[in-house]
């Protein structure tokens, strides 16, 4: 059966809008407080840790020789055990969609809809993140290579921030008057997230080993736009003024003045919503994977209906962005044990596979 | 597919009327352009808000700004409270300008600017300005001559920025100087002018106090310190015949500071400059086309030099570091050394030279 490939260089952006999303607005505050000083050299040693850990996820397409990780964790694992690593791995999928979303829709009802209930706003995203996802995978890489496109439209405004660094304010000293470390390094693990999800498109991509180069691409554009928005906050405010900015980033931008319109800094945050929806779908899709390699006989399309549905009304549990942010602190974890527990876990069903024909 | 598209317009319809509560109509609500604080007694502030009206209720009322006034702590709840007196929802969206009176500004500016930096809605290109008297008495009055008075004060600041009369200093400059160790903050001065407003100078700052300022005439040699000048003019006036008076236009400058340790171990700053400008107006006695030009120039330089060294003498004197020669200080230093060191001593005690080289570009229309 010819299927249609995801192309190399989609997935390289596949990989970077699900990895990039609210958290670039948050991220300078974040380094500024827990590494300090000229804390962005932080992000390129988590970059190679990162790297590391795609390096397992590659191994694992590798030994499996391409196939789909669901057909090499039945082969290798007993069902009863799957059973409950699937449902704990799907039902966290789902709620980290649900969460970027919600943190996405808690600020902008913040700095744009005051009085408007933020479920309201929620709801209208769930809507189109259901749509899109419906589209299926294939449509949505297509439709995240024009979502870039205009997000990376706003990457010229950099030379305007750029006039107005002074390398001086950057001061010579490196992680100083930075605490809470160990928050730190999980906070900025979580800004790389979304490279797991790779694990998911192994049945997708073409066959060859070609394209696992370009998970390593999709990251190291990841590492550039947070370096390039890292390094530009520092300079343009300091590293003490940035501990007090709620959003670095929005500021900056609210600092850009057109002829035509004073501040656009909202406007500039809505067209975050592309990447958004982007990521959320992206977690909702492997979600849904997840559960229709449980259930075969339940089709794609409702299982994204009630795992949107389910998780929409769990949202209404968190009400402010701080319970929030706490929420995605224990997600860190569920998504750091997919990471590195789920390749392993292939890994081990391969092993045992091997181990089985040896003895047949 | 028909079914489907009319489905979701029905939901949309049926979400679009809730999301009545966020209505903005531009008639009933006042966007505050212009504050003003004022040091009352008690520790209380008396804060001026100046809104504009819309030019149907202007002529109803042969005024062109609505002027709510009150005593209060702090500036929400004085926006609260005049909300109660004026027929629009007052925001802060679309404030231009903050003027805070020298009083206030002597105790410290910090608390009072917690909410400049809270509020989502209060954009950092804000003009900040500290005024001689009292804000209320610049905001209530009527300059004849002048366009109304919340655009007037917006609009004769945005003219010096862009002039480069005056260093452009908005909330961002401020705060972002104010959080840094190695430079204090610095602002403009305005005051009223018999019938008219004027640039007063720059209000230096120790962190967030106010304890000094330059007059008009020092804001040149200052400003060609603080940052590189793309434009701008200025006049010498001596008693020297070389140089009755002079006038130059079209500045362009370039600063640079260099930190060195001398034989006693001690930081020694050099602020090197090149100036070149074109002449406007010359009265002396020299002939600006033949080799008198470069005797001009020499005249210049050392004129500027010796200006500009007064004033550091003078930020010195009065420990504030507002050309940031801390932050270069800071690039020699270990962090350690750096907390170590009670840099406002040693900037009072430091050796800062500075040695300037004007060049004149060309002496205009006039041959001589």
């Amino acid at each position: 059966m010819s299927q249609e490939k995801l192309n190399r260089f989609f997935i390289a952006l596949m990989i970077h809008s699900t990895q990039t999303g609210v958290v670039i607005f948050t991220l300078p505050r974040i380094i500024a407080t827990h590494f300090g000083a000229n804390g962005w050299v932080a992000l390129i040693i988590m970059f190679f840790l990162v790297s590391l850990n795609i390096m397992l996820i590659n191994s694992v397409y590798r030994l499996g020789k391409g196939q789909s990780v669901f057909a090499i964790l039945k082969s290798g694992l007993p069902r009863f055990l799957l059973i409950p690593i699937y449902l704990v791995l799907g039902s966290g999928l789902a709620m980290v969609g649900c969460l970027v979303v919600k943190q996405y829709v808690l600020i902008y009802q913040m700095l744009i809809f005051p009085q408007t209930p933020d479920m309201l706003l929620k709801l209208v995203i769930d809507i189109l993140v259901f749509i899109f996802v419906t589209k299926g995978i294939y449509t949505m890489s297509k439709a995240n290579f024009f979502f870039l496109f205009l997000l990376f439209l706003m990457i010229p405004f950099s030379i305007v921030f750029i006039q107005n660094m002074d390398l001086s304010r950057m001061t010579p000293f490196l992680f100083q008057e930075g605490n809470d470390l160990g928050k730190g390094i999980i906070s900025m693990y979580g800004a790389f997230m979304g490279y797991e999800l790779s694990i998911f498109l192994f049945p997708y991509a073409e066959k060859g080993k070609k394209w696992l180069k370009y998970i390593h691409l999709g990251n190291g554009l990841t590492l550039f736009i947070y370096l390039l928005v890292t390094i530009l906050c520092f300079g343009f405010f300091n590293y003490k003024e940035l501990v007090h900015l709620s959003f670095p980033l929005l500021d900056m931008f609210g600092y850009l003045r057109f002829p035509f319109v004073e501040r656009i800094q909202n406007f500039l945050y809505s067209f975050f919503l592309l990447s958004i929806i982007f990521t959320s779908g992206m977690y909702y899709w492997c979600s849904q994977s997840v559960f229709t390699a449980m259930i075969p006989k339940l089709h794609w399309k409702w299982a994204l209906f009630f795992l949107i549905g389910i998780t929409y009304f769990i949202a209404y549990i968190p009400k402010s962005l701080i319970i929030v942010e706490k929420w995605f602190g224990f997600l860190s974890y569920f998504q750091l044990g997919v990471a590195i527990g789920l390749p392993l876990l292939a890994l081990l069903a391969l092993l045992l596979k091997k181990g089985r024909q040896a003895h047949a | 597919m028909l079914r489907k598209t009319g489905l979701l317009s029905a939901v949309c319809l049926l979400l679009l009327t809730s999301c009545s509560q966020d209505q903005h109509i531009l008639e009933r609500i006042g966007y505050i352009r212009t504050a003003g604080y004022d040091l009352q007694e008690g520790g209380k502030l008396k804060i001026t808000l100046s809104v504009p009206l819309i030019i149907n209720e202007a002529s109803q009322t042969f005024q062109t700004d609505e002027i709510l006034t009150t005593v209060a702590t702090s500036s929400k709840e004085a926006r609260i409270k005049l909300s109660r007196k004026t027929s629009r929802n007052l925001v802060s969206g679309q404030l231009r300008t903050i003027l805070f009176n020298t009083d206030l500004a002597k105790q410290g500016l910090h608390k009072h600017m917690d909410t400049l930096l809270r509020d989502p809605s209060i954009s950092k290109l804000t003009e900040l300005v500290i005024v001689d008297g009292s804000a209320h008495e610049i905001m209530t009055s009527k300059y004849s001559g002048h366009p109304r008075t919340a655009q007037y004060i917006d609009r004769l600041l945005k003219k010096e920025f862009n002039m480069e009369t005056t260093p452009r200093i908005l909330l961002h400059e401020f705060f972002r100087d104010y959080y840094d160790d190695g430079k204090d903050p610095i602002a403009t001065m305005l005051r009223k002018s018999g019938n008219d407003l004027e640039l007063n100078g720059i209000a230096l700052f120790r962190n967030d106090k106010y304890i000094t300022k330059l007059p008009p005439e020092d804001i040149f040699y200052f400003s060609i310190m603080y940052q590189n000048q793309g434009r701008g003019e200025f006049t010498v006036v001596t008693e020297r015949p070389e140089m009755k008076s002079i006038t130059f236009t079209a500045i362009n400058s370039r600063k640079k500071i260099k930190i060195k340790k001398n034989q006693n171990g001690k930081y020694v700053a050099n602020i090197g400059l090149k100036i070149e400008g074109g002449v406007l107006e010359y009265i002396g006695n020299l002939d600006l086309s033949t080799s008198d030009k470069n005797k001009l120039e020499g005249i210049m330089s050392e004129y500027i030099s010796q200006q500009a060294k007064r004033i550091v003498g003078k930020l010195q004197h009065n420990r504030t570091d507002s050309l940031g020669i801390g932050q270069h200080v800071r690039n020699k230093m270990s962090y350690k050394a750096w907390k170590d060191t009670d840099w406002e001593d040693i900037y009072a005690n430091m050796d800062i030279q500075v040695h300037a080289k004007f060049m004149i570009k060309n002496f205009g229309n006039f041959y001589d």
